[in-house]
């Protein structure tokens, strides 16, 4: 079983690597044919993202105080979201009146897009305060709906052995409801948390700081220094792959009692 | 001098709104069932069984009628009540031994050892840190049954807790919750279909006639323990059980 596991895991290896190098020839390939600064091979890039690294963007700031920048920036918003929506999600599930009352405000407010919040959070906010709210506004919905449909879920059987125990509502709910939710709830902040890393770029166009990834490709746009801005959205991508990665390793480790495998 | 009457069910009632109007359950069931006795309500599925079972735990109120548990209408916060239920009902996330201690911990009861010792009751010990979803069909039940042991209840209320087990495991869980309710002396009401396991583990079985249920007979099973499945009385006894059933079940 280990075995024949891991001769997958290498095929599955060998096969993503033969596709990144394919993708990355391809593009050599066709940089050079096109010959344009506003084409460039995936060397120049990376060129540009190891001077980015050790030197500095124009104004000498390095890429990964860019990056931590960012994280803080999107970390900050993304716990003000868990702190707000996942009460609300727990309130919601156990309380059907509660979501039904509350759709006519929530469901339209879920379809406005962060970047469509923008020009209204130039006029209203100022400071750190546009960046959280912007990332929030991403990282809120996801973890709210996904609280909802973990706490709704939850097994009518499961509430009924913890009634016949003679629990009270808030011990079912406490040892019961929530523990039950808990995978989705978790599942839910991984995605909130991707959005809200999404939403970095939005973000940066209005915080005013000179310094965050989403800053530093804005920056380069307008000295049109296209390996430049391909540097800067490779390292986004990175760190929200990583950030990914982390949350769905610990999930796996915190829910060993799961059959079900989260994607 | 009689035993004293554990539970007492007078004239139950009971009835939902569905999508398609009222839904008549209970009409007018009554029984009784004596302190240590093993009691089995058999019926044709669907005839209100797990309704009835609900009634006597509190966990649904009659619409007409009383049940009482020692005198009393049923309180899960009062009396102490073991429920078993049918379908998985362990928790996911919890160990064996997370699973059979959950009652004494809602209650605030003390003592680790009891919950290990009936670990080792239902034959489980070596499993106490697996979770339910590594155990096969017949464990996970023993850890419910344990479960509901745990916080020593003197009535223990179970809806079909075999029915979704293989022949063989269900025999076996017959044999040793005999030995269980000898060593715990506790009662029991054990809702069934299955005519077999009803009359070889009751003293009394309580057959039902098909929705809306009345008690349709109640026949006493008067025979030692341990019994003999293929002994003659019980067979007898097994042919009565289902030919009343028939009556209600023609296809049967």
């Amino acid at each position: 079983m280990g075995r024949i596991q891991g001769i997958l895991r290498c095929r599955e290896v060998l096969y993503a690597s033969l596709l990144l190098i394919t993708v990355l020839l391809l593009w050599e390939v066709s940089s050079t044919t096109v010959r344009s600064s506003f084409f460039p091979g995936p060397r120049e890039v990376l060129r540009s993202l190891s001077t980015l690294l050790t030197k500095g963007d124009v104004e000498g700031i390095r890429l990964h105080e860019h990056a931590l920048h960012s994280l803080l920036r999107v970390l900050g918003g993304f716990a003000l979201a868990c702190v707000t929506a996942i009460p609300l999600g727990i309130l919601m599930g156990l309380r059907e009146g509660v979501y039904r009352s509350s759709k006519p405000v929530l469901e339209p407010l879920r379809f406005i897009p962060p970047l469509a919040w923008i020009p209204l959070v130039i006029i209203l906010l100022s400071g750190y305060w546009r960046y959280l709210f912007v990332i929030w506004l991403g990282a809120f919905f996801p973890i709210l709906i996904n609280t909802m449909s973990g706490i709704k879920r939850t097994s009518p059987t499961l509430v009924e052995v913890s009634k016949s125990f003679g629990a009270k509502n808030r011990t079912t709910v406490k040892k019961v409801v929530i523990p039950s939710a808990l995978p989705e709830i978790t599942s839910g902040m991984r995605v909130g948390l991707g959005v809200g890393w999404m939403c970095i770029v939005a973000a940066e166009m209005i915080g005013g700081e000179r310094v965050g990834l989403g800053r530093l490709i804005l920056k380069y746009s307008e000295l049109l220094r296209v390996d430049m801005i391909l540097a800067g959205m490779i390292a986004i991508g990175i760190v929200g792959l990583l950030m990914n990665e982390i949350l769905l390793r610990t999930e796996r480790r915190l829910f060993v009692w799961r059959k079900e495998i989260s994607l | 001098m009689p035993a004293k009457l554990k539970v007492k069910a007078e004239n139950l009632h009971k009835s939902f709104t569905t999508g398609e109007g009222r839904l008549e359950v209970l009409k007018g069931v009554s029984f009784g069932v004596k302190e240590g006795e093993f009691v089995s309500v058999v019926g044709p599925s669907g005839c209100g069984k797990t309704t009835l079972l609900k009634l006597v735990g509190g966990l649904e109120k009659p619409s007409r009628g009383r049940v009482t548990i020692d005198g009393r209408p049923p309180d899960p916060s009062r009396h102490r009540l073991g429920f078993v239920f049918q379908e998985d009902s362990l928790f996911p996330w919890r160990t064996v031994w997370e699973n059979v201690g959950f009652g004494r911990e809602v209650r605030g009861m003390e003592g680790e050892e009891r919950v290990g010792e009936l670990v080792g009751m239902v034959g489980l010990r070596g499993f106490e840190h697996c979770y339910p979803h590594q155990l096969s069909g017949g464990m996970r039940q023993r850890v419910a049954i344990a479960r509901a042991l745990a916080v020593e209840p003197d009535l223990l209320l179970m809806d079909e807790p075999f029915a979704n087990l293989d022949a063989q495991t269900r025999w076996i869980l017959h044999q040793d919750l005999t030995r269980i309710w000898e060593e715990v002396k506790k009662t029991i009401l054990f809702v069934t279909h299955n005519v077999e396991e009803a009359v070889y583990l009751s003293d009394r079985v309580i057959v039902l006639t098909s929705r809306p249920a009345r008690v349709k007979k109640v026949l006493r099973v008067k025979l030692p323990r341990p019994r003999d499945k293929l002994s003659g009385e019980l067979v007898r006894l097994r042919r009565e059980v289902v030919d009343l059933l028939r009556e209600e079940v023609p296809y049967l």
